[in-house]
Protein backbone atom coordinates (compact mmCIF):
# COMPACT_ATOMS: atom_id res chain seq x y z
CA UNK A 1 0.00 0.00 0.00
CA UNK A 2 1.06 3.63 -0.73
CA UNK A 3 1.65 5.87 1.95
CA UNK A 4 0.76 9.61 1.22
CA UNK A 5 3.11 12.48 2.76
CA UNK A 6 1.64 15.51 3.67
CA UNK A 7 3.16 17.62 0.40
CA UNK A 8 1.59 14.77 -1.61
CA UNK A 9 -1.89 15.20 -0.39
CA UNK A 10 -1.67 18.95 -0.59
CA UNK A 11 -0.56 18.18 -4.12
CA UNK A 12 -3.29 15.78 -4.92
CA UNK A 13 -5.80 17.71 -3.28
CA UNK A 14 -4.90 21.01 -5.75
CA UNK A 15 -4.99 18.35 -8.60
CA UNK A 16 -8.27 16.61 -7.31
CA UNK A 17 -10.09 20.63 -7.21
CA UNK A 18 -8.90 21.87 -10.42
CA UNK A 19 -11.83 19.75 -12.25
CA UNK A 20 -9.99 17.68 -14.52
CA UNK A 21 -7.96 20.39 -15.71
CA UNK A 22 -4.08 19.89 -16.07
CA UNK A 23 -1.74 22.23 -13.99
CA UNK A 24 2.17 22.90 -13.61
CA UNK A 25 4.48 22.96 -10.57
CA UNK A 26 4.38 27.08 -10.53
CA UNK A 27 0.93 26.90 -10.42
CA UNK A 28 0.27 24.74 -7.65
CA UNK A 29 3.03 26.22 -5.30
CA UNK A 30 1.46 29.62 -5.88
CA UNK A 31 -1.71 28.38 -4.75
CA UNK A 32 -0.29 26.49 -1.69
CA UNK A 33 0.93 29.69 0.40
CA UNK A 34 4.60 29.03 0.54
CA UNK A 35 3.70 25.22 1.68
CA UNK A 36 4.91 23.78 -1.42
CA UNK A 37 8.41 25.18 -2.81
CA UNK A 38 9.59 25.72 -6.80
CA UNK A 39 12.75 23.47 -5.87
CA UNK A 40 10.83 20.50 -4.53
CA UNK A 41 7.45 20.08 -6.30
CA UNK A 42 8.56 18.45 -8.96
CA UNK A 43 10.17 16.25 -7.01
CA UNK A 44 7.14 15.32 -4.74
CA UNK A 45 5.57 15.14 -8.55
CA UNK A 46 7.56 12.59 -9.97
CA UNK A 47 7.49 10.01 -7.04
CA UNK A 48 3.73 10.24 -7.38
CA UNK A 49 4.01 9.53 -10.82
CA UNK A 50 5.66 6.89 -10.16
CA UNK A 51 2.92 5.46 -7.85
CA UNK A 52 0.33 6.29 -10.48
CA UNK A 53 -1.30 8.74 -8.79
CA UNK A 54 -1.09 11.33 -11.34
CA UNK A 55 0.06 11.40 -15.36
CA UNK A 56 1.94 14.35 -16.83
CA UNK A 57 3.03 15.68 -20.55
CA UNK A 58 5.17 18.15 -21.90
CA UNK A 59 3.52 20.90 -23.00
CA UNK A 60 3.01 21.62 -26.87
CA UNK A 61 3.91 25.52 -26.82
CA UNK A 62 6.22 26.71 -29.03
CA UNK A 63 5.95 30.06 -27.87
CA UNK A 64 8.00 29.17 -24.73
CA UNK A 65 11.13 28.93 -24.47
CA UNK A 66 11.03 26.12 -22.57
CA UNK A 67 8.24 23.66 -22.41
CA UNK A 68 6.72 23.12 -18.88
CA UNK A 69 5.11 19.85 -17.40
CA UNK A 70 1.25 19.60 -17.07
CA UNK A 71 0.32 17.39 -14.48
CA UNK A 72 -3.70 15.04 -13.91
CA UNK A 73 -4.70 13.63 -11.24
CA UNK A 74 -5.77 9.68 -12.02
CA UNK A 75 -8.52 7.74 -10.31
CA UNK A 76 -6.19 5.92 -8.24
CA UNK A 77 -4.89 9.40 -7.09
CA UNK A 78 -8.19 10.41 -6.25
CA UNK A 79 -9.05 7.39 -4.90
CA UNK A 80 -6.15 8.05 -2.40
CA UNK A 81 -6.38 11.35 -1.62
CA UNK A 82 -10.08 10.86 -0.79
CA UNK A 83 -9.01 8.12 2.11
CA UNK A 84 -6.07 10.28 3.20
CA UNK A 85 -8.45 13.24 3.97
CA UNK A 86 -11.12 10.58 5.45
CA UNK A 87 -8.33 9.61 7.25
CA UNK A 88 -6.98 12.49 8.82
CA UNK A 89 -10.76 13.34 9.80
CA UNK A 90 -11.07 10.65 11.41
CA UNK A 91 -7.63 11.16 13.29
CA UNK A 92 -8.79 14.76 13.78
CA UNK A 93 -11.92 13.84 15.66
CA UNK A 94 -10.00 11.28 17.45
CA UNK A 95 -7.79 13.59 18.28
CA UNK A 96 -10.43 16.32 19.88
CA UNK A 97 -12.48 13.58 21.78
CA UNK A 98 -8.95 12.76 23.83
CA UNK A 99 -8.64 16.43 24.54
CA UNK A 100 -12.04 17.16 25.75
CA UNK B 1 31.45 64.56 -67.13
CA UNK B 2 28.98 65.93 -65.43
CA UNK B 3 29.29 64.87 -61.53
CA UNK B 4 25.57 65.91 -60.76
CA UNK B 5 24.37 63.60 -62.70
CA UNK B 6 22.45 61.35 -60.88
CA UNK B 7 23.01 57.13 -61.17
CA UNK B 8 26.56 57.89 -62.76
CA UNK B 9 30.04 57.11 -60.98
CA UNK B 10 33.07 59.12 -61.46
CA UNK B 11 36.47 58.11 -60.89
CA UNK B 12 39.65 56.38 -62.80
CA UNK B 13 39.37 53.37 -63.57
CA UNK B 14 40.41 50.41 -61.38
CA UNK B 15 41.10 52.94 -58.38
CA UNK B 16 38.20 52.46 -55.36
CA UNK B 17 35.90 54.66 -55.25
CA UNK B 18 34.59 53.50 -51.53
CA UNK B 19 36.95 51.67 -49.72
CA UNK B 20 35.81 50.92 -46.10
CA UNK B 21 38.12 49.46 -43.57
CA UNK B 22 37.27 46.18 -42.05
CA UNK B 23 35.13 47.71 -38.78
CA UNK B 24 32.24 46.15 -37.59
CA UNK B 25 33.15 43.08 -38.81
CA UNK B 26 33.12 44.01 -42.70
CA UNK B 27 35.86 45.48 -45.26
CA UNK B 28 35.03 45.79 -49.06
CA UNK B 29 35.73 48.50 -51.69
CA UNK B 30 33.65 49.68 -55.04
CA UNK B 31 36.02 50.06 -58.17
CA UNK B 32 35.03 51.47 -61.35
CA UNK B 33 36.25 48.55 -63.78
CA UNK B 34 34.44 49.95 -67.17
CA UNK B 35 33.08 52.72 -68.61
CA UNK B 36 29.57 51.79 -67.30
CA UNK B 37 30.20 48.92 -64.86
CA UNK B 38 31.47 48.52 -61.23
CA UNK B 39 32.92 46.01 -59.38
CA UNK B 40 32.60 45.55 -55.51
CA UNK B 41 34.17 43.25 -53.52
CA UNK B 42 33.50 42.16 -49.90
CA UNK B 43 34.74 40.30 -46.98
CA UNK B 44 33.01 39.39 -44.20
CA UNK B 45 29.12 39.44 -44.73
CA UNK B 46 29.34 39.54 -48.61
CA UNK B 47 32.93 37.61 -49.64
CA UNK B 48 32.10 37.43 -53.32
CA UNK B 49 32.80 39.52 -55.89
CA UNK B 50 30.00 40.76 -58.34
CA UNK B 51 29.15 43.67 -60.65
CA UNK B 52 26.85 45.83 -61.11
CA UNK B 53 25.37 48.05 -63.97
CA UNK B 54 25.12 51.55 -63.09
CA UNK B 55 22.07 54.00 -61.93
CA UNK B 56 19.70 52.41 -60.00
CA UNK B 57 21.72 48.81 -58.85
CA UNK B 58 24.65 50.90 -57.75
CA UNK B 59 22.14 52.68 -54.74
CA UNK B 60 20.69 50.03 -53.77
CA UNK B 61 24.01 47.97 -53.35
CA UNK B 62 25.29 51.44 -51.76
CA UNK B 63 22.65 51.41 -49.50
CA UNK B 64 23.00 48.03 -48.71
CA UNK B 65 26.66 48.74 -47.31
CA UNK B 66 26.54 51.91 -46.22
CA UNK B 67 23.45 54.62 -44.81
CA UNK B 68 24.81 57.92 -46.00
CA UNK B 69 27.18 56.73 -48.38
CA UNK B 70 27.07 58.41 -51.55
CA UNK B 71 29.30 58.09 -54.70
CA UNK B 72 30.86 61.20 -57.06
CA UNK B 73 32.03 64.67 -55.42
CA UNK B 74 29.59 64.29 -52.28
CA UNK B 75 31.75 63.15 -49.54
CA UNK B 76 31.24 59.74 -47.96
CA UNK B 77 30.49 59.50 -44.10
CA UNK B 78 32.95 56.87 -42.79
CA UNK B 79 32.59 57.52 -39.36
CA UNK B 80 28.84 56.25 -39.55
CA UNK B 81 28.05 53.39 -37.86
CA UNK B 82 27.74 50.37 -40.54
CA UNK B 83 24.53 48.13 -40.60
CA UNK B 84 26.03 45.03 -40.11
CA UNK B 85 23.73 43.26 -38.12
CA UNK B 86 24.91 40.97 -35.20
CA UNK B 87 22.32 38.80 -33.62
CA UNK B 88 22.94 38.10 -30.25
CA UNK B 89 22.41 34.64 -29.54
CA UNK B 90 21.78 33.85 -25.46
CA UNK B 91 21.05 31.18 -24.05
CA UNK B 92 18.71 30.42 -21.59
CA UNK B 93 20.01 30.81 -18.15
CA UNK B 94 20.38 27.77 -15.90
CA UNK B 95 20.89 25.89 -19.42
CA UNK B 96 24.10 24.59 -18.80
CA UNK B 97 24.16 23.47 -15.05
CA UNK B 98 20.49 21.55 -16.49
CA UNK B 99 22.53 19.62 -18.89
CA UNK B 100 25.37 19.27 -16.46
CA UNK B 101 22.88 17.87 -13.90
CA UNK B 102 21.49 15.97 -16.16
CA UNK B 103 24.46 13.64 -16.96
CA UNK B 104 24.70 12.50 -13.54
CA UNK B 105 21.04 11.49 -13.19
CA UNK B 106 18.66 9.22 -14.95
CA UNK B 107 16.67 10.22 -17.54
CA UNK B 108 13.45 10.05 -16.37
CA UNK B 109 14.77 12.19 -13.25
CA UNK B 110 16.30 14.93 -16.02
CA UNK B 111 12.77 15.45 -18.08
CA UNK B 112 10.20 15.07 -14.94
CA UNK B 113 12.15 16.80 -12.23
CA UNK B 114 15.14 18.71 -13.61
CA UNK B 115 13.74 20.37 -17.35
CA UNK B 116 10.21 20.51 -15.42
CA UNK B 117 12.00 22.80 -12.69
CA UNK B 118 13.50 24.60 -15.37
CA UNK B 119 10.98 25.44 -17.22
CA UNK B 120 9.47 27.39 -14.27
CA UNK B 121 11.95 28.88 -13.33
CA UNK B 122 12.47 30.53 -16.54
CA UNK B 123 8.42 31.13 -16.89
CA UNK B 124 9.02 33.29 -13.78
CA UNK B 125 12.30 35.32 -14.95
CA UNK B 126 10.18 35.72 -17.64
CA UNK B 127 7.38 36.68 -16.32
CA UNK B 128 9.42 39.03 -14.59
CA UNK B 129 11.15 40.88 -17.43
CA UNK B 130 8.06 41.30 -19.30
CA UNK B 131 6.93 43.62 -16.27
CA UNK B 132 10.09 45.34 -16.42
CA UNK B 133 10.68 44.04 -12.60
CA UNK B 134 14.87 43.43 -13.39
CA UNK B 135 15.40 43.75 -9.86
CA UNK B 136 13.19 40.81 -8.89
CA UNK B 137 14.21 38.96 -12.69
CA UNK B 138 17.87 39.24 -11.88
CA UNK B 139 17.29 37.60 -8.33
CA UNK B 140 15.20 34.92 -10.15
CA UNK B 141 18.07 34.24 -12.46
CA UNK B 142 20.61 33.88 -9.61
CA UNK B 143 17.92 31.56 -7.72
CA UNK B 144 17.69 29.13 -11.07
CA UNK B 145 21.27 27.56 -10.22
CA UNK B 146 20.19 26.94 -6.78
CA UNK B 147 16.55 25.92 -6.95
CA UNK B 148 17.77 23.52 -9.69
CA UNK B 149 20.44 22.39 -7.23
CA UNK B 150 18.25 22.21 -4.30
CA UNK B 151 15.57 19.67 -6.75
CA UNK B 152 18.65 17.66 -7.61
CA UNK B 153 19.70 17.33 -3.95
CA UNK B 154 16.31 16.32 -2.99
CA UNK B 155 15.76 13.51 -5.53
CA UNK B 156 19.20 12.15 -4.72
CA UNK B 157 18.51 11.96 -0.99
CA UNK B 158 14.73 10.41 -1.47
CA UNK B 159 16.07 7.89 -4.14
CA UNK B 160 18.49 6.86 -1.43
CA UNK B 161 16.04 6.72 1.51
CA UNK B 162 13.67 4.49 -0.89
CA UNK B 163 16.33 2.37 -1.86
CA UNK B 164 17.22 1.58 2.03
CA UNK B 165 13.62 1.08 2.78
CA UNK B 166 13.07 -1.14 0.25
CA UNK B 167 16.27 -3.43 1.19
CA UNK B 168 14.87 -3.03 4.68
CA UNK B 169 11.34 -4.23 3.64
CA UNK B 170 12.64 -7.04 1.22
CA UNK B 171 15.17 -8.50 4.34
CA UNK B 172 14.60 -11.92 5.80
CA UNK B 173 13.79 -10.35 9.20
Amino acid sequence: MNIISKKEALILGQLASSAGSELYGLEMVKASNDALKLGTVYVTLNRLEEKGFVTSRREDNSERTVPRRLYQITGAGRRSYLAWSAAMMAFDQEMKGLTV
Amino acid sequence: MNAKEPGKVFGEAGRPLVDAPAKHGTAFSITLTGPNEIQSSGLGRRSEIRYYRLGEDLDRHLAEFLQKASVGHSPIDRQGPYPVPHPKIERVPGFGLVEFLGHFSRQNFRERVLEATHADLIAQYEESLALGNEKRARIQKRMIVVWLLIATFKGALLGLLSKLSLKSVSSPE
